[in-house]
């Protein structure tokens, strides 16, 4: 089954602990940003992923 | 975030969904340390400069297969209602299609380009960063520099740009061709970006890796050691790291200044193993001990730069030899003794030890941390404030082995409870006398 889903359904579950952040809001697109991979140091993306469904998170080990 | 891959198995495990991760410290290798410990084999992203400006970590988005985020910052307890939900949506393309492409950035167009445009500091300040990611160790030197001009440029965004040039030069610092004062331009350089936006957490928490017990929010590093001990017990083999932390990185917040330095016990520890160096014991006698004439290089650096009224810092002593010089660890360890601090300040400890390797000798180079808090009544200013350290050391591998003393100083800046911190990162503060 596939379910048809507008931004607006998903967009209640934002943690509202965390106060939103402008330039990553839901609807917007993901910047354009190649990094380092930290394995072997080969450019990545999430261009990396098109077509792919990805949970990103963004983190310090501190 | 381990919450997360655990919620996320099974999606990751029938290829429905990829985890990806981007981790924004200093040193990349301690997170994929973690991640090897929490078996979260997802591929991990470096930016130390926080590129996305982010006021706060950690940050979740799940992103559909357009790259457009599809929610921001999700919650974890709401994880069975939505990610099923996520991953089965037909999300509607957007009405364009990002056609952006993982690439390297053209470095010489790049250069060409910061050229032409003269005093642009953004175009400066993107120099620095891309010949950092990209060239690492090798184009150090020439992101500093880009840097620098950045900073000069008017009109721009220095606050950004500071915190870059803490990061670049704390990485040379780190690397085969650090130069002396490395490490404390980059605290002066990360302060200066803090002086700039207080609020930016990711700024802040850089700043407290280093600093004092007073500052801490937490131990930044204290996961480590069992991280080690059960991947080990696991059969596997933690994955090394760069640069081992040092005490401030696993020290425990403190609400009171304390005559401990907290520094997970590394200090008492030490000192139990080796017994107090006679000629610690009395600085009179110690007086008398012949002056290192350049085998040890000592370099200084505070943690903050300057300090309020009652206020602490966290100094890091570093001791690298030069040229062929080794330790001789057959004798006592590296003691370091500091003098009387003026009426009102109070040092964590006044003497202490450095570890002492098991082989006979060695060339590692030596890290000792003390805390110092300023008197309550302090005036704004600089004090100076002053000790020694004693060492055993070899001229070279076959060469004599001598036991000498090197004197220091410490010039600390108390700013005024009203007044603002090092606007500009000049040369270190600290120093030694040799």
């Amino acid at each position: 089954m596939t379910v048809k889903m507008t931004v607006e359904s998903l967009a209640d579950l934002q943690d509202e602990r965390y106060p939103p952040i402008p330039q990553l809001r839901a609807g917007q697109a993901f910047p354009e940003l190649s990094l380092p991979d930290c394995a072997d140091g080969r450019p990545t993306s999430l261009a990396d992923f098109r077509g792919k469904r990805v949970l990103l998170h963004i983190f310090a080990s501190w | 975030m381990p919450g997360w891959h655990a919620a996320t198995r099974e999606l990751q495990q029938a290829g429905r969904l990829a985890l990806l991760g981007i981790v924004l410290e200093q040193h990349p290798e301690r997170a994929r340390l973690f991640m090897q410990w929490q078996r979260m084999p997802w591929r991990l992203l470096h930016d130390p400069f926080n590129l996305l400006a982010l006021p706060y970590v950690p940050l979740t988005l799940a992103i559909d297969e357009w790259g457009v985020i599809r929610v921001a910052q999700p919650q974890l307890a709401r994880a069975d209602e939505w990610i099923e939900r996520f991953v089965q949506a037909e999300w509607t393309a957007p009405q364009t299609v990002p056609n952006f492409r993982t690439q390297m950035p053209d470095l010489a167009a790049l250069r060409s380009d910061v050229e032409a445009r003269g005093d642009d500091a953004a175009a400066w300040a993107k120099l620095g960063v891309q010949l950092t990611l990209w060239r690492g160790e090798a184009a150090l030197g020439e992101a500093l520099a880009a840097g620098e001009r950045a900073l000069a440029a008017p009109a721009g965004q220095t606050g950004p740009t500071h915190f870059q040039q803490g990061v670049v030069y704390r990485m040379r610092h780190d690397s085969a061709k650090a130069e002396e004062g490395d490490f404390q331009r980059a605290v002066q350089h990360w302060s200066a970006a803090l002086q700039q936006e207080p609020n930016n957490y990711i700024w802040r928490r850089r700043i407290q890796q280093y600093g004092p017990r007073l500052a801490k929010p937490y131990s930044f590093y204290d996961w480590l050691p069992q991280a080690r001990r059960e991947i080990s017990e696991r059969g596997e083999v933690p994955l090394p790291l760069a640069v081992e932390p040092g005490g401030a990185e696993f020290a425990y917040p403190a609400e009171e200044f304390t005559s401990s330095n907290g520094s997970a016990g590394e200090m008492e520890e030490a000192a139990a193993r080796a017994p107090v160096p006679d000629s610690a014991a009395g600085t009179e006698e110690a007086a008398r001990i012949h002056r290192d004439e350049g085998l040890v290089r000592t370099q200084l650096i505070a943690v903050p730069p300057s300090v309020l009224p009652g206020e602490s810092l966290r100094l890091h002593f570093l001791f690298q030899l030069r040229g062929e010089a080794h330790w001789n660890n057959e004798a006592e360890p590296l003691a370091l003794v500091l003098e009387d601090a003026p009426p009102g300040w109070q040092w964590a400890g006044r003497r202490l030890w450095s570890e002492r390797p098991a082989e006979p000798t060695s060339a590692e180079e030596r890290h000792l941390e003390v805390e110092l808090q300023a008197a309550a009544e302090a005036l704004p200013g600089s004090i100076t404030l002053r000790g020694f350290a004693l060492y055993y050391v070899c001229e070279a591998a076959s060469g004599v082995c001598l036991y000498r003393r090197q004197d220091f100083y410490v010039e600390v800046e108390v700013m005024s409870a009203a007044g603002e911190r090092l606007k500009d990162p000049g040369p270190p503060r600290p120093g030694t006398r040799d």
